[in-house]
């Protein structure tokens, strides 16, 4: 369960950041969005 | 179970396939109206086929070279083209990093499941056509694939020549794959066949008049209803299925004469068949003296089988027989049996070769 929370968890917050951009028309952001987790460091 | 039975009940047990079509399904939304959605529905469904199987795998690359090629052709504006193509393969990119990772984790090697492909280095001849096995309702079936292709080249509808590509590369993929021995049998990806075939004969159907396309729209459902109403149908009709006639000969062939050799020896003989090769001699039945082996190893089955007379039964490293483990852990092992523990040639039999294998003296 820790493991799924890891990857799944982790992963499903990074692309909704990206889908919130591209939602958004914000295309030029949608790749500075993979770097959440780096903001979260 | 008849075959064409076993088929179906593949079909709806394997997640595989599901997910397959919904990505298909996605693939086709996305290229027809662009919408948001359809491209997280197909990014999901190739990062879950990345996880599922190798012949998922190089099928999704068919797919994967489609949407880029979409993409980056009508995919409006560069930062557009940038973001759709970082939404729709970020997923798969990620689930294979993370499939990597476990091996690594795990095996102790990130390419740990590639290494028998790797070292195995795809030999075998090519075999052709008639090692599909195809069934006339999967020609039918590729055929309508090919209708669709056509039909959407004519009717500048890019869904319907996409679904119709995906559906004729199912068959493609398939014998790409056996063709090099990759494959234990092409059934998991034609079983997808069909279900394609409709979807894109249904999406080609959707820009031609009324009357066309109702007649275009029978073809498939026609196909379907004869695919279940006549069983006979589903027979192969290129190539024999011998799997299991082979696997009797063997059986006799192979088995028996092994038996009789190391009872001779001991009656607490035992010996470990490897491979999956073994699997299908041996047809999953407990026997006193024969052990199957996937991922055989020398320390626990002397630890296991202490005091036992033990011997190994290995298949000639050809085609994907190369690719067992028993052949990648131990190389050459066929030929001049392993490095640290001693094994004395026992005889061949067939395409098997029996080992006996002796204590090292300490």
């Amino acid at each position: 369960m820790g493991a799924f929370c890891l990857f799944a968890g982790n992963f499903v917050f990074v692309y909704t950041g990206a889908l919130g951009c591209y939602r958004r028309g914000y295309f030029d952001l949608v790749k500075y969005a993979l770097l959440t987790p780096v903001y979260w460091c | 179970m008849s075959y064409s039975g076993w088929r179906a009940f593949q079909f709806f047990a394997n997640p595989f396939h599901w997910e397959k079509d919904r990505g298909t399904y996605a693939l086709a939304q996305w290229v027809a109206r662009r919408r948001l959605r359809a491209l997280v529905y197909l990014a999901a469904a190739s990062s879950l086929l990345v996880l599922t199987n190798l012949e998922g795998a190089v099928w999704l690359a068919l797919a994967v070279v489609l949407v880029t090629a979409d993409i980056l052709l009508f995919g409006g504006s560069p930062a557009k083209k940038e973001a759709s193509l970082i939404l729709a393969l970020f997923p798969m990119l990620y689930a294979i990093g993370v499939w990597m990772l476990l091996n690594w984790l795990i095996m102790g090697d990130a390419l740990y499941f590639v290494r028998s492909l790797l070292r195995s280095g795809w030999r075998g001849p090519p075999a052709g056509w008639a090692r599909l096995e195809l069934t006339l309702p999967e020609f039918a079936a590729g055929g309508l694939g090919i209708l669709a292709l056509a039909l959407g080249a004519l009717l500048r509808d890019r869904a319907a020549a996409a679904l119709g590509l995906l559906a004729v590369g199912a068959p493609g993929v398939a014998l790409f794959l056996v063709d090099r021995d990759l494959l234990w049998g092409p059934v998991p990806l034609l079983l997808c066949l069909l279900p394609l075939a409709c979807m894109a004969v249904g999406r080609a159907a959707g820009s031609m008049p009324r009357a066309a396309a109702a007649v275009l729209c029978a073809l498939p459902l026609g196909l379907t209803a004869a695919t279940l109403a006549v069983p006979s149908l589903s027979a192969p009709r290129l190539g024999p299925r011998n799997d299991y006639g082979l696997a009797v000969t063997e059986r006799a062939l192979v088995l028996d004469p092994v038996r009789q050799y190391v009872l001779r020896q001991s009656p607490f003989a035992k010996v470990f068949v490897c491979g999956y090769d073994g699997l299908r001699v041996l047809g999953g039945r407990p026997d006193p003296e024969f052990l199957h082996s996937l991922d055989f190893s020398f320390g626990k089955a002397m630890t296991d089988y202490y005091g036992c007379p033990l011997y190994l039964l290995v298949h000639r490293p050809e085609g994907r027989s190369g690719m067992e483990s028993i052949h990648w852990k131990f190389p050459g092992i066929f030929d001049a049996g392993a490095r640290n523990t001693l094994i004395v040639l026992g005889g061949d039999h067939g395409n098997w070769r029996l080992f006996e294998i002796v204590l090292p003296e300490k």
